[in-house]
């Protein structure tokens, strides 16, 4: 035991000479400030894969950047918005997919145009853009296909704009 | 001689998974968003009478017909995607739908397989898939 105190004594008087408070104050500090500041370095951010896009304008606009490639009636003015389908009705499973480039990060998202079902249509801000869209030979790429072929009801009321993912950018 | 014969062995075994088709996994995942998912759901569940990956798909690698299948069937045929993205593809599908229904040593599709067998593309699926299915090795 007694060298075991010996032992402990001998290096904590060591390390009493050959450091201050004032320096393990400053390491402490240093390290504290540098490990927060890691994540604001703008190299940590541009790395980083954006999950849910920044967004601009207007969803009940047919100009609305998520609706590059949408052919039907905004669900935004028929009683549900964007990425959700009005009361009433059905969200198909079955979509229609095509890539807008949001223009506030410049980067393409893959977006998922699903039809809401079961009521008659909406009637309301129509909106065609089209962008992508091929004939109907090209079922796999085409808008023109009623689309709630995957929901109960075939009967069709309006589009959503959801965004799926971020597209491979080569 | 039979430390070589090992060694020689090893060898090729290492040249065979060298020669493995490549899967960028976030470019597959796009392509499968852009042009698969439309119909087969994010996560290959199936609905409205498309068939369902999850679970499942590897069991078609488990005959060499099956393993045709998957690339004559018109969704991979007839597919917008060249050679190579359709075969980065269907690995891709394998590799995280097929679960335990895919052999331990299923083989990875190339390019050059692709290109073959989507000259033929099937016509009659339902009917070829159904006589497939009944033929496949597996329980249940």
């Amino acid at each position: 035991m007694n060298i075991l105190d010996r032992f402990l004594e001998k290096n904590a008087r060591k390390l009493a000479q050959r450091s201050s408070r004032r320096g393990l104050l400053k390491l402490l500090g240093g390290s504290l400030v540098g490990a927060a500041t890691i994540p604001l370095l703008p190299v940590a951010r541009a790395a980083e894969t954006p999950k849910h896009p920044q967004d601009q304008g207007d969803p009940a606009s047919c100009d609305y950047w998520r609706y590059c490639a949408i052919d039907g009636f905004l669900c935004e003015c028929c009683g549900g918005s964007y990425n959700t389908c009005p009361p009433g009705t059905e969200m198909s499973t079955l979509t229609w997919i095509g890539t807008c480039r949001n223009p506030v990060d410049g980067r393409n998202y893959v977006i998922s145009y699903n039809d809401c079902c079961g009521k008659t249509q909406c009637s309301t801000c129509l909106c065609q853009r089209d962008e992508g869209d091929r004939p109907l030979y090209r079922a796999d790429k085409s808008n023109d296909i009623n689309w709630c072929l995957g929901a109960s009801s075939s009967v069709y009321h309006c589009s959503t704009a959801i965004v799926v993912g971020v597209a491979f950018e080569k | 001689m039979i430390r070589i014969s090992v060694g020689l062995i090893c060898v090729m075994l290492l040249c065979c998974q060298s020669v493995q088709a490549e899967i960028n996994d976030e470019r597959a995942h796009s392509n499968y968003q852009i042009f698969c998912q439309g119909c087969h759901s994010p996560k290959g569940d199936g609905n409205g009478g498309v068939p369902q990956m999850k679970g499942l798909v590897g069991h078609f690698l488990k005959s060499t017909q099956g393993r045709e299948y998957l690339v004559q069937v018109p969704g991979s045929a007839n597919s917008a995607l060249d050679n190579e993205q359709l075969a980065e593809v269907l690995n891709w599908i394998i590799k995280n739908f097929a679960d335990d229904s895919a052999p331990a040593d299923w083989r990875r599709y190339s390019a050059e397989e692709v290109e073959v067998l989507r000259q033929s593309p099937l016509l009659e699926v339902v009917a070829f898939r159904k006589n497939l299915i009944d033929g496949l090795p597996v329980k249940n």
